[in-house]
């Protein structure tokens, strides 16, 4: 994954900043964890997977 | 349409970076065009997964009307936008000539595309950028000659040059003669 595009993409749920982890790109703030399809993140709300309460 | 997209002015230079904005997984793995500056992100237009005032320019081209909330992708195109930024976004015109012409020919067409959730004319896109409070806004009608689909059929058969001189005299012609009614429209509204 690029790292100059991650740098500048936010979690579209919340607007904070993210990171990769585990073949995924997780939310700093929210810890939405979203998927990466072929290189691509998919910043989706709808796709996160939601942390577990 | 690779040809075209390498030879964008600029396209080499560092001072140039591109992010290509797609929500459909489906589209994305059919794109032909390469994967340049900063790849593709899937997201919604209606939702921007980027910072304000990261961007010079936005370019929404001939996808406005496959967005589900329009006036969200204008206010997220200002919210990007670093001041002195453009929006430039282009769209098939629902009130060209040809169709204000031929309305029931627009009709049986409109009922075929399903994958279009709105159909805009000058006026529309240009309250759209109001509702977004851009700072100065153009709007214009181009492709004077492509909307006859039987015309754009007779021109392609007469080759690419004289095709593209025919649409450029057309298009100088018909901004003065039929103002707002050409095939296409463009939008270009810049933030302050």
């Amino acid at each position: 994954m690029n790292q100059d595009l991650l740098n500048i993409l936010i979690c579209p749920a919340c607007g904070s900043a993210l990171r990769e982890k585990d073949n995924a790109i997780e939310c700093a703030a929210c810890k939405n964890r979203y998927p990466i399809d072929n290189g691509i993140p998919v910043l989706l709300v709808d796709r996160a997977e939601k942390p577990k309460k | 349409m690779r040809e075209r997209w390498r030879n964008i002015p600029g396209r080499q230079s560092d001072a140039w970076n591109y992010l290509g904005i797609e929500p459909s997984a489906e589209q994305l793995n059919q794109r032909d065009i390469p994967n340049m500056g900063l790849g593709f992100v899937q997201a919604l237009a209606e939702r921007l997964p980027l910072p304000d005032m990261t961007a010079q320019g936005v370019l929404v081209k001939e996808a406005i009307d496959h967005c589900f909330d329009p006036s969200k992708v204008f206010s997220e195109a200002k919210r990007l936008l670093k001041p002195g930024g453009v929006l430039v976004v282009t769209v098939t015109n629902d009130k060209s000539y040809f169709k204000r012409l031929f309305p029931w020919v627009n009709q049986s067409r409109k009922a075929g595309q399903t994958d279009h959730l709105f159909f805009f004319g000058p006026e529309d896109l240009r309250r759209l950028a109001a509702g977004a409070e851009f700072d100065s806004v153009h709007v214009e009608t181009y492709n004077y000659l492509k909307c006859p689909r039987v015309l754009e059929k007779f021109l392609s058969l007469l080759g690419e040059p004289l095709n593209r001189a025919l649409l450029s005299v057309a298009d100088a012609k018909g901004k003065i003669l039929l103002p707002g009614l050409g095939g296409g429209i463009i939008l270009t509204a810049i933030k302050k």
